[in-house]
């Protein structure tokens, strides 16, 4: 069984986004179910601060054993901060999703993207789905 | 659905990869799934997408030695493609399942294929991943990962994914014959501990003979077609698919992007 806080927002493609202190600005990473799928990551190539990108946009990859799987970006907005010690240490993301294996801060642009992602429930509905 | 099955031409290592990508692209804008089934001309050394290269194996060496090299779209580490038969799946999750139960489902497909040859396979167990994969030096062959296609405890098949909008490429090595050598030998400065890795093992050695290519590509379909139960329709790159695919070499003979990394 996935965990699945229930302070975070969450996309389809198993993104989350969690708030800061800061307004505006969003935590991603990618959920426990996506890690536990996904398998031991070995690989996390992210953007750098500074770069914009759109809402859905590829902002990065992650690369379990064997597979390349795209990062879609839950909002539009810049990076603000990346996680740089996964290039070090990508087993994190496996260990710890939700906390240091978070990938990048981002300054939404569009304040409205927030409310295209799933609430906790629902993405607890669609993970059930497969 | 009916899947297409392309008995493809050998190409160079672009040309495959860039054909690969662009029946990828298809099926992501809703093609159906594809099965290809192609070899390497001349051999090629395959990187892959994310592996640490440069300053590692050496262009020139392999230049003297004829042998081509290419970076994958996919993951994984190096191979050596020369007495293989190579093949690509494309499918969207629909068809396929997520990455996971993709390629599960992929691999029981191969080793019922390499079955109805003769030879005894077996599904490897999970084994922990050998490490991050910045710096990794050891070949593709070199770690066997959970589900992938073994005989005797040593590695048949070797396969990379990439999954891109609900979209799944798989491709992957069915070894014929050869020990994945030169993936150590290409190398700049052989790592300590790579030459110790145990060999891969082959259809020549499982088999005791070399299969020919009819029988190999009669033997793989058909366990795609007991697996998948669905019907194959022989097909070709279509001339949308080649033009793309001749747009997508530039990027695949770009020494910026095979040496990346």
């Amino acid at each position: 069984m996935s965990d699945i806080p229930t302070d975070l927002l969450y996309t389809e493609d198993h993104e989350y986004v969690k708030s800061t202190d800061e307004d505006g600005v969003w935590i991603i990473g990618i959920t426990d179910y996506a890690q536990g799928e996904l398998g031991d990551i070995v690989f996390v190539e992210l953007p750098k601060a500074g770069q914009t990108f759109g809402r859905k946009d590829t902002f990065g990859t992650v690369e379990a054993v064997k597979a390349v799987s795209d990062l879609y970006l839950p909002i539009s907005g810049e990076i603000v901060a990346v996680n740089n010690g996964l290039a070090s240490d990508p087993g994190v993301i496996n260990s710890d999703p939700y906390g240091d294996g978070w990938m990048v801060r981002v300054r939404a642009s569009d304040a409205s993207d927030i409310d295209q992602l799933l609430g906790p429930e629902e993405y607890g509905k669609h993970v059930g789905a497969g | 659905m009916t899947w297409r099955c392309i008995v493809d031409t050998p190409r160079d290592g672009a040309a495959n990869m860039a054909i690969d990508q662009a029946l990828f692209e298809g099926v992501q804008a809703g093609d159906p799934p594809v099965l290809r089934l192609y070899r390497w001309q001349p051999p090629c050394l395959s990187f892959g997408r994310n592996q640490s290269a440069r300053g590692i194996y050496d262009p020139d060496l392999a230049g003297s030695r004829g042998i081509d090299i290419v970076r994958r779209p996919t993951g994984g580490l190096a191979v050596f493609h020369d007495r293989e038969l190579t093949y690509t799946v494309a499918a969207q999750v629909a068809t396929l399942g997520r990455p996971r139960a993709a390629y599960a489902a992929i691999n029981t497909a191969l080793a019922s294929g390499a079955a109805r040859m003769g030879a005894s396979v077996t599904m490897a167990p999970h084994r922990p991943a050998p490490g991050p994969l910045v710096g990794a030096t050891h070949p593709c062959f070199g770690h066997t990962t959970v589900g992938e296609v073994t005989a005797g405890g040593r590695k048949l098949v070797g396969s990379a994914m990439r999954f891109e909008n609900r979209t799944i490429l798989q491709h992957g090595s069915i070894l014929i014959d050869g020990d994945q050598s030169e993936v150590v030998s290409l190398q700049v400065r052989s790592p300590a501990g790579s030459m110790t890795l145990p060999p891969p093992i082959t259809l020549r050695e499982v088999l005791g003979r070399v299969p020919d290519w009819p029988e190999l590509y009669t033997a793989v379909l058909a366990g795609f077609t007991a697996m998948f139960g669905t019907a194959f329709e022989a097909s070709r790159p279509t001339d949308a698919e080649c033009g793309r695919a001749r747009d997508l070499e530039a990027h695949y003979r770009n020494e910026a992007w095979t040496w990346r990394m």
